[in-house]
C-alpha cells in the first residue's frame, strides 16, 4: 500500500504538465466555465437557448474527459520522453501497482471539472436541479468518472507507443464528444454506430446520469450504471494487457529509446 | 527589410519542424467533432441563417485553438529543449521571432479550419449563401491576421512566465466567444461586448457577418476593416515592446529558463 501511495505521488506530481496553478485553474476550474459559455452564446445566437440547456450534462462531461484523458496521456508521454520509463521497466515493481496508480489522482480533478462544469451550468444557463435524483446521479458521475479514467489509462499506454499524446487525445475527445451522445444523441446514428457507441465510455453512464437528473429512481438507472462500470473494467484489463506488452516489446526490440515503436 | 529576412526562415523552420504524420490525422478529426457538435446545435435549432456564419466560425475556432496549442506546445518545446537560447544570443528580436512563429502556425492550421468548415456544412446537409465572396474572404484575412497577434501577445506571455503548460486550455474558449467566432460580438451581454471589442478578430468577423447577410452599406464594412486593422495594430506594438522589455530583462538577468 505505501509503494501505491508513493507512486501514484510521483507519477502524479512528476509528470502531470499542467499541476501549476495557472494551468491548473485554466484547465480544471476556467475550461468547464468557458466551454459551457461557448455552448450558451451558440444557443442565444440559434434564438433557442433552451436547445443548450439540454446539452448542459454532455458538456460538462465533455469536460470531465478533456482533464483525464489530457492528463493521463501527457504523463505516460512525458515518462518516455524524460527517460524515466526505463527505470520502471528494470526494477522490481509490481507492475499492477504501478498502472494502477498513474490514474488515482487524476480522479479528483475529474470530480472538480464535471462540479464547475454543473456550477457553470446553473449560473449561465439556470439548469435546473430541482427534480435530481441524487443517489443515482452522484453514483453514475462516479462510475463515469472511473470509466474514463480507464479508457485515459488505455489512451496513455497508445500515446507512449506512439509518442503522440496531443494528437490521441485530441481523437479520443473528438470521438466522444461526438458519439456518446453528449451532443448528438445516440439514436441519431444508424444501429451498428449506436452499437459501437455503447461500447465507449459515458455513452451508457450519460444515459443514467441524464435519466436520474430528471428524477429517474436508481433501479431504473441501475442497468446503464452497471453496464458503465462493466466498459471501464474492460478498458482497464485492455490497457494493463497493452502496458505489459508494450514492456515485453521495447525489451525485446530495444526500442524504448528511439522512435521505431 | 531585416524583419523580413527574418520572418520568411522562420517559417520555413516552423513548416520542417511540422510533419505530417499521423498527429495531424487526429487534429483534423478531432478538430471535425466539435465542428459537427457545434454545426448539430445550429441544424436543431433550425435556425440555418445562421448557418454559414457559424460554418465559417467553427473552422476559424479550430484554427485558432491550433494557433495556441500547437503554438504555445511548440514555444514550450523550445523553452524545455533550450533552442528558444540560440534564438536570443543571435542579433534578430526574440519579438519578431515569436510573431513568425505565430504566423506560420496560422497559415499551417488552414487546411485544419477546411476540414471544419466542410464538416459543418455536412452535418447541416445545406449549401450556405454568402452575399459577397470578395469582402467574406478578406474579412477572413483580418480575422487570420487578428489571430495571430492575439497569439503573438500569449507567447510573449509563456516566454514571460516560463512556459508554464496548460496555461492556455481555459482561455481558449473564452477568446473564441470574444473574438466573435460563434456570433458577432454586438449579440454579447454588454460588459463582454465592451470586453469582445479590443479583440481584433471580432471587429473582422462584424464585417464577416455582413458580407454573408448582404452589404447594405460598404462604409459599415470599410470601418469594420479600418478598425480591426488598427486595433491589430495596437496589439502587435504593445507586444512587440513587451517583448523588447522581456528580452532586456532575460538578457540582464539570465533567467529564460529558471522562472
Amino acid at each position: 500500500m505505501y509503494n501505491f501511495i508513493i507512486q501514484s505521488y510521483s507519477t502524479y506530481k512528476g509528470l502531470f504538465y499542467w499541476l501549476n496553478w495557472p494551468g491548473y485553474i485554466s484547465g480544471v476550474l476556467l475550461q468547464p466555465f468557458a466551454t459551457v459559455i461557448m455552448f450558451a452564446v451558440l444557443g442565444r445566437f440559434t434564438s433557442n437557448p433552451d436547445i443548450v440547456r439540454a446539452y448542459a450534462l454532455g458538456i460538462a462531461v465533455m469536460g470531465m474527459a478533456f482533464i483525464l484523458i489530457g492528463g493521463i496521456t501527457q504523463s505516460y508521454s512525458r515518462e518516455r520522453g524524460l527517460g524515466a520509463t526505463q527505470f520502471i521497466f528494470v526494477s522490481t515493481a509490481n507492475r499492477l501497482v504501478n498502472f494502477l496508480a498513474r490514474m488515482v489522482l487524476h480522479y479528483p480533478n475529474a470530480a472538480l471539472s464535471f462540479i464547475c462544469g454543473l456550477l457553470a451550468a446553473w449560473l449561465i444557463l439556470e439548469l435546473d436541479f430541482g427534480t435530481v435524483a441524487w443517489n443515482g446521479f452522484l453514483i453514475a458521475a462516479l462510475v463515469l468518472i472511473f470509466s474514463l479514467t480507464a479508457f485515459g489509462q488505455l489512451l496513455g499506454v497508445l500515446s507512449v507507443a506512439v509518442r503522440d499524446w496531443i494528437g490521441i487525445q485530441g481523437i479520443a475527445n473528438g470521438l466522444l464528444l461526438i458519439l456518446s451522445g453528449a451532443i448528438i444523441p445516440v439514436t441519431a446514428f444508424p444501429g451498428f454506430i449506436q452499437e459501437f457507441a455503447r461500447l465507449l465510455p459515458v455513452t451508457n453512464g450519460l444515459f443514467a446520469l441524464k435519466a436520474a437528473f430528471t428524477g429517474a429512481a436508481f433501479s431504473a438507472v441501475s442497468g446503464d450504471i452497471l453496464r458503465e462500470g462493466i466498459t471501464g473494467l474492460a478498458y482497464l484489463a485492455i490497457a494493463y494487457t497493452g502496458f505489459r506488452v508494450f514492456e515485453a516489446w521495447v525489451k525485446r526490440t530495444g526500442t524504448l529509446e528511439r522512435d521505431a515503436i | 527589410m531585416n524583419q523580413i529576412t527574418i520572418i520568411w526562415p522562420t517559417i520555413l523552420k516552423e513548416w520542417k519542424a511540422q510533419t505530417m504524420d499521423t498527429g495531424h490525422i487526429y487534429k483534423y478529426l478531432g478538430d471535425a467533432a466539435r465542428s459537427a457538435a457545434l454545426a448539430w446545435i445550429v441544424y436543431q435549432s433550425g435556425a440555418l441563417e445562421t448557418l454559414a456564419f457559424v460554418a465559417v466560425g467553427v473552422a476559424l475556432i479550430s484554427i485558432w485553438t491550433g494557433i495556441l496549442t500547437l503554438g504555445g506546445w511548440s514555444l514550450e518545446s523550445e523553452l524545455y529543449g533550450k533552442t528558444l537560447d540560440f534564438t536570443l544570443i543571435s542579433r534578430s528580436p526574440i519579438s519578431i521571432i515569436l510573431f513568425s512563429k505565430n504566423l506560420a502556425q496560422a497559415l499551417y492550421e488552414i487546411p485544419t479550419g477546411v476540414v471544419s468548415f466542410v464538416t459543418a456544412l455536412l452535418v447541416v446537409r445545406e449549401i450556405p449563401q454568402i452575399a459577397n465572396v470578395a469582402s467574406l474572404s478578406f474579412s477572413l484575412v483580418l480575422a487570420l491576421g487578428g489571430m495571430v497577434v492575439i497569439g503573438f501577445f500569449f507567447s510573449a506571455l509563456v516566454v514571460l512566465v516560463g512556459g508554464r503548460a496548460g496555461f492556455f486550455m481555459g482561455i481558449m474558449p473564452f477568446v473564441a466567444v470574444l473574438s466573435g467566432f460563434i456570433l458577432p460580438v454586438w449579440q454579447l451581454p454588454v460588459g463582454l461586448e465592451v470586453l469582445a471589442r479590443l479583440i481584433p478578430s471580432s471587429w473582422a468577423m462584424d464585417a464577416v457577418w455582413v458580407s454573408i447577410g448582404g452589404i447594405e452599406s460598404w462604409w459599415v464594412v470599410v470601418q469594420s476593416w479600418g478598425i480591426s486593422i488598427l486595433v491589430s495594430a495596437g496589439w502587435f506594438i504593445a507586444t512587440y515592446y513587451i517583448c523588447v522589455a522581456v528580452e532586456k530583462r532575460i538578457r540582464i538577468t539570465g533567467t529564460l529558463s529558471a522562472y
